[in-house]
């Protein structure tokens, strides 16, 4: 398994805040198409990606605010990768594991893997994140996406 | 050290069961337990529990059944909401598994 760095995976143009979604729906299909212009994944990621959602939701509540991990299969995927979104208001996702629990997400995280990293360790970081106050408070109230991005960086290593 | 053997399953098998998968082995290794761990999606539990001994479950999306051993929500250790009571819960199933 070849090793992959953060820096590789995270990325100053991959996190977008403030922008405005109606829906989950339309979340996907924005943040799909960036996606493939930029050639990180193909054109069967949106279907994928929201069919993976509707099975196997991904909707988190963490001590702080809920956060969304949705993902899908690595043959969707060109180049890996994490994009973290930060709409300008909460969108629904429904709650991982839990067919009938709810979450309103402000932060998510898009996550793009192929087979061939060693994402444990970022997994991990990330998951140990989610308890983390001052990353989440970052997260959630920079203005900057370089702040956000410095900060994860550090984070991360 | 006494040895348990723990499937980790979530929707699609690789990305939430790895986070979890990790996190629980060392949690038993503090406890005293060895654990081997393997990751899959729901679909996959009926044949790895075919092929292998497997003494519990721990999950992140619903699974298809009950199974006859143990299994164990774990979107509280993910997220660190109820980080306490997954591990008191895994600590408890583990011993009883004696």
């Amino acid at each position: 398994m070849t090793e992959i760095f953060t820096d590789q995976l995270i990325k100053k143009n991959l996190i977008k805040i403030n922008q405005h979604y109606e829906s989950q729906e339309e979340f996907f299909k924005q943040i799909s198409s960036w996606l493939q212009e930029n050639n990180y994944v193909t054109d069967t990621f949106l279907g994928a990606i929201t069919e993976r959602e509707r099975q196997f939701p991904t909707g988190l509540h963490t001590p702080y605010f809920d956060v969304a991990i949705p993902h899908t299969d690595p043959k969707h995927i060109e180049k890996p990768f994490i994009a973290v979104v930060r709409p300008d208001s909460s969108i629904d996702f429904k709650e991982m594991g839990n067919l009938e629990g709810n979450t309103s997400v402000r932060l998510i995280f898009v996550i793009g893997f192929k087979h061939s990293e060693n994402q444990l360790i970022i997994l991990q970081k990330l998951m140990s994140m989610f308890s983390d106050q001052n990353m989440m408070n970052i997260c959630l109230n920079s203005n900057e996406e370089l702040v956000i991005y410095n900060a994860l960086m550090e984070y991360f290593d | 050290m006494k040895g348990l053997n723990i499937l980790s399953v979530c929707g699609s098998g690789t990305v939430t069961s790895s986070m979890i998968a990790q996190k629980v082995k060392e949690i038993l290794r503090e406890n005293g337990y060895q654990a081997k761990t393997v990751e899959t999606n729901p679909n996959g539990v009926d044949s790895e529990l075919s092929s292998g001994k497997w003494d519990i479950i721990v999950h992140t999306s619903p699974l298809k059944r009950k199974y006859d051993i143990p299994s164990i929500n774990a979107v509280g250790l993910l997220t660190g909401m109820d980080e306490e009571g997954f591990i008191e819960e895994l600590l408890t199933t583990a011993a009883k598994l004696g």
